[in-house]
């Protein structure tokens, strides 16, 4: 998929941990697994929401776009 | 309500029967000179035997090879509903597809029987001629599983998407 997550980088900045922010944000470790290793089809904007607002971001910073070759 | 058990009873009862239906048909079918009416021996054919009797004899190994794939694939496709989690495999979408499309050989070569015996053998009464639609019923029966293990597909496709969705 073109779109990339950099839930990883973010996380490292914020000096934050996975199960922290699935604690906080109401998902479990394994669905945030899903999504930082790009596994996911689709976000809800509600779980958007809620990352933007635990890790105090905007969504361009947790999402980004790589064209294919 | 059918147990587990007697669900699975059906369809290895109806495989195992169907498989030792198709070896008697190879087996018979050289020693009876690829007559394909010996099933209706009161009947004497009234014509001459000509070189259609092969392909009615080919057409009735295409019915016996149809039907035990029929058999073999609803078979499988039954354990699969029993087992809860190959529900969402495609596995059950391949055995069902298989099984629409050797449904619709089936009701093929049974049309071809019936052109045989009514019109080369002149056999009018055989059990299946009573009532012509029930071709047509195994036709559409086919196209029904087919287009069924579409839908199928597509709803476990969704299901996937839907559980990756986060």
């Amino acid at each position: 998929m073109s779109i990339k997550i950099n839930l990883d980088q973010v996380l490292e900045d914020r000096h934050m941990q996975s199960v922290d922010l699935a604690k906080a944000i109401g998902i479990t470790k394994a669905n945030l697994s899903i999504l930082k290793t790009g596994k996911a089809k689709a976000i809800r904007f509600s779980t958007l929401e809620r990352i933007c607002e635990v890790l105090n971001c905007q969504p361009g910073d947790l999402l980004s776009f790589e064209p294919k070759d | 309500m059918l147990k587990k058990s007697s669900f699975k009873l059906i369809f290895d009862i109806l495989f195992y029967t169907v498989v030792i239906n198709a070896i008697a048909t190879f087996i018979m079918m050289p020693i009876e000179g690829f007559d394909i009416s010996f099933s209706n021996s009161v009947y004497e054919p009234k014509r001459e035997f000509s070189s259609s009797i092969y392909i009615a004899a080919i057409n009735e190994i295409i019915f016996s090879v149809a039907f035990v794939f029929v058999a073999y694939h609803l078979r499988r496709a039954a354990r699969l509903f029993m087992i809860n989690g190959e529900f969402k495999s495609f596995n059950l979408v391949k055995n069902l597809k298989r099984s629409g499309q050797f449904l619709i050989i089936l009701g093929l070569s049974l049309v071809v029987k019936k052109i045989f015996l009514e019109y080369h053998f002149e056999v009018t009464t055989h059990f299946f001629q009573s009532n012509s639609m029930i071709y047509l019923l195994l036709i559409v029966i086919g196209l029904s599983f087919i287009r069924l293990s579409k839908m199928l597909k597509l709803s476990i496709l969704a299901k996937q998407e839907q559980d990756l969705t986060i």
